[in-house]
C-alpha cells in the first residue's frame, strides 16, 4: 500500500495475555497495569474492550494502516500478575501518580504488543532508559538493534509527529534525526503512542 | 563477539534493564515509599551496568560512553545528584573517541535531565547544610542551628531520597537526639542504597548494640561474623566494640566468647590497617580486652598507652573506657582508612 491511499486497515486482534508467550515475562509484568490504566473506564466501572489503536506502520516508502484490537481476560491477567487489575485502577485514579512515567510505561507495553504483532519472532533482550533506543533486540556493541518508544496522553498524530520530527523552525529535538545521527545503531524503529485519540506510529528508520 | 562473552554481557545488562523497568513502575506510583524503593533499584541497576562492561575484553568507545550515560541516568532518576555528577565526569572522559554527532545524539536525553537535577540540588544544598556535612558527626550546634540544619536536610531528602550519605547524616542527627528507631531506619536506607559501602557497614555495627534490642543486635553481628577475617579495618574495629558492648549484659561463658571474638576482630583489623588513627583505636581495644580477660577494670590509662592521650585528656578521668571508645569510634572509625588515604 502506498503513502496517501485510503484503504480499510488491516485488523490485528491481540490478547494481552499472549504477551507472556511472545516476550519474556520479566519485561511484560511491569507494563500491563500501565496499559490497562490508559483504557477508558465505562459504567459500571468496567474497562471497555477492545482497546483499539489506529497504527500507521511505516517501512521506508510503504505506509500500512493497521488497527490493533487489544482484548484481555482480567482473571487470566490477575493469575499471571497478582493484583494487576487493582494496580491499574490505582494508576488510573491515584493522585500521587506521575503521569509522565505512566505514559512511558504504557508505551513500553504497547510497543511489546507492536513488536509481537508487526515484527513476529523478535524478542526483547534489554531495555535502556538514559538514551535511545529504549527497547533492544540485539546488544552487539557498536551495532545495536532496537525500538525507541514514546507515549503521549493527548494530542493525537500532531503530538506524535512533534516527537518524531521535533518542534520549532527549523525543527529541533526530534527523535528521528537523533536516531539517524547515531553510527552505533544497525537497526532502529520508532514506536509512538497516544492515549486520546488512540493513534500510533510504528516506523522503521534503519536500515 | 565471542558467543560466551555475548551471553555474559547480555545477561548482565538484561538484569539491569529489568531493575530499571521495575523502578520506572514504582516511580509512576509516586508515593515516598515507592520512590525510595525505585531509588534502591536504580542504584543497583547502575552497579550492574558498570560490572557488565567487564565482560567485554575490548570495549568500543561508543559502548563505554553509552554505558556511562545509562549509569548516570540511573543516578539522576535514582535521585542521587552526587553520584550522577561523579558518573557525568567519567562520561565526559568516555566522550573522546566517539564521533561528535553520535555522542551528541546519545546524550540528548540525559543532558537536560542532569542539568535540571544539579540545579535543584544546588538550590537545596544550603550553606549551613553543607557546613554541617563537612564538619562531620562530632560537631555540636546550638539548638536553633541544629533545627535549621534538620529542616534543610529533610527538604533535601524529600526531593533526593537516593543520597545515601545524607541518610547517614540524618542517622547521626537522630542518634544525637536519642531517637533509636529513627537512627537505625536512616542508616538502613543509606545501606540499601549502597550495600557495598564499608563505612556504612561499620556505622551499622557501631549503632546496632545501642539502637536495637540485644537479640536483634546479636542477629546483626551474626550476619557479619563470618566475614571479619577479610573485612575492612574499620568494620573490624566496630565489630570488636559491638561484641564488647553486648558482652556487658551476658553471663560469664557468653562474655568470654564475645571478648574472644572481639580480640580476633581487633587483630584482623590491625593486620590490615594503614590508618594511624584506626591503629590507635584497635590497639586500645586490645588493651581493653587484656584487662577484661585478666579480670581488671579497664581505666582511661589504656587510651594513653594506645596513643589516644589527647582525646582521653578531654574526658573525665572516671569515664567508662568502653563508652568512650564506642562513642568516639562511631565518629572517627568508619571511613578513617579512606579519609587518611585521601
Amino acid at each position: 500500500m502506498s503513502r496517501g491511499t485510503e484503504a480499510a486497515p488491516r485488523v490485528i486482534p491481540y490478547a494481552l495475555e499472549q504477551l507472556f508467550v511472545d516476550q519474556s515475562s520479566d519485561w511484560v509484568i511491569d507494563s500491563i497495569a500501565p496499559v490497562l490504566a490508559w483504557v477508558p473506564v465505562g459504567s459500571p466501572g468496567k474497562r471497555q474492550q477492545p482497546f483499539r489503536f489506529e497504527v500507521e506502520h511505516v517501512e521506508g516508502p510503504v505506509v500500512e494502516k493497521v488497527r490493533i484490537d487489544l482484548r484481555w481476560d482480567e482473571a487470566a491477567l490477575d493469575r499471571a500478575i497478582p493484583g494487576v487489575v487493582d494496580h491499574a485502577r490505582r494508576l488510573h485514579e491515584g493522585r500521587s501518580v506521575q503521569r509522565e512515567h505512566l505514559a512511558e510505561l504504557a508505551a513500553y507495553g504497547l510497543t511489546f504488543v507492536a513488536i509481537s504483532t508487526l515484527m513476529p519472532g523478535r524478542r526483547v533482550v534489554h531495555m535502556q532508559m538514559g538514551m535511545a533506543p529504549d527497547i533492544l533486540f540485539d546488544l552487539t556493541p557498536g551495532a545495536l538493534r532496537g525500538v525507541e518508544t514514546a507515549g503521549r496522553t493527548s494530542g493525537g498524530r500532531a503530538a506524535l509527529a512533534a516527537v518524531r520530527n521535533g518542534t520549532g523552525t527549523p525543527a529541533r529535538g526530534g527523535k528521528r534525526a537523533q536516531l539517524l545521527a547515531r553510527a552505533d545503531l544497525a537497526e532502529v524503529h520508532l514506536s509512538l503512542w497516544c492515549a486520546a485519540p488512540r493513534v500510533s506510529i510504528m516506523e522503521r528508520l534503519k536500515p | 563477539m565471542n558467543p560466551v562473552v555475548h551471553d555474559v554481557y547480555e545477561l548482565s545488562l538484561a538484569s539491569s534493564g529489568k531493575l530499571k523497568l521495575r523502578a520506572k513502575a514504582l516511580l509512576a506510583e509516586g508515593t515516598p515509599d515507592t520512590v525510595f524503593r525505585a531509588c534502591v533499584l536504580l542504584h543497583e541497576a547502575a552497579r550492574i551496568q558498570r560490572r557488565a562492561l567487564q565482560a567485554l575484553p575490548a570495549c568500543p568507545p561508543v559502548t563505554l560512553l553509552s554505558s556511562r550515560v545509562e549509569e548516570c541516568w540511573c543516578f539522576v532518576e535514582g535521585r542521587d545528584p552526587l553520584r550522577a555528577a561523579g558518573t557525568w565526569g567519567e562520561m565526559l572522559q568516555a566522550w573522546e573517541g566517539v564521533e561528535d554527532a553520535t555522542a551528541g545524539a546519545i546524550l540528548s536525553r540525559l543532558a537536560p535531565l542532569f542539568k535540571a537535577v544539579q540545579q535543584e540540588f544546588a538550590r537545596l544544598a544550603t550553606p549551613r547544610l553543607i557546613a554541617s556535612w563537612n564538619a562531620g558527626p562530632g560537631v555540636s550546634l546550638s539548638r536553633i542551628e541544629d533545627a535549621k540544619v534538620r529542616k534543610d536536610l529533610d527538604a533535601m531528602l524529600a526531593r533526593f531520597p537516593g543520597l545515601a550519605n545524607f541518610w547517614a547524616m540524618r542517622c547521626h542527627l537522630a542518634e544525637r537526639d536519642g531517637d533509636k528507631p529513627g537512627a537505625w531506619d536512616a542508616l538502613g536506607r543509606a545501606r540499601q542504597l549502597d550495600p557495598g559501602d564499608a563505612t556504612l557497614a561499620a556505622l551499622a555495627l557501631g549503632l546496632a548494640p545501642w539502637a536495637l534490642p540485644p537479640a536483634d543486635a546479636e542477629q546483626h553481628l551474626a550476619g557479619v561474623r563470618g566475614t571479619i577475617e577479610g573485612a575492612a579495618p574499620d568494620i573490624c574495629l566496630m565489630y570488636a566494640l559491638a561484641e564488647v558492648v553486648l558482652a556487658r549484659g551476658a553471663g560469664p561463658d557468653e562474655r568470654a566468647l564475645r571478648w574472644g571474638r572481639a580480640r580476633v576482630a581487633a587483630g584482623a583489623g590491625l593486620a590490615r590497617t594503614n590508618s594511624l588513627r584506626l591503629r590507635r583505636y584497635l590497639t586500645a581495644v586490645q588493651f581493653l580486652l587484656d584487662d577484661l580477660f585478666a579480670g581488671r577494670e579497664p581505666t582511661m590509662e589504656i587510651l594513653y598507652r594506645a596513643g589516644l592521650g589527647e582525646a582521653a585528656a578531654m574526658e573525665k578521668p572516671d569515664a567508662s573506657v568502653v563508652d568512650f571508645l564506642t562513642t568516639h569510634a562511631r565518629r572517627v572509625g568508619p571511613g578513617a582508612e579512606f579519609g587518611e588515604a585521601a
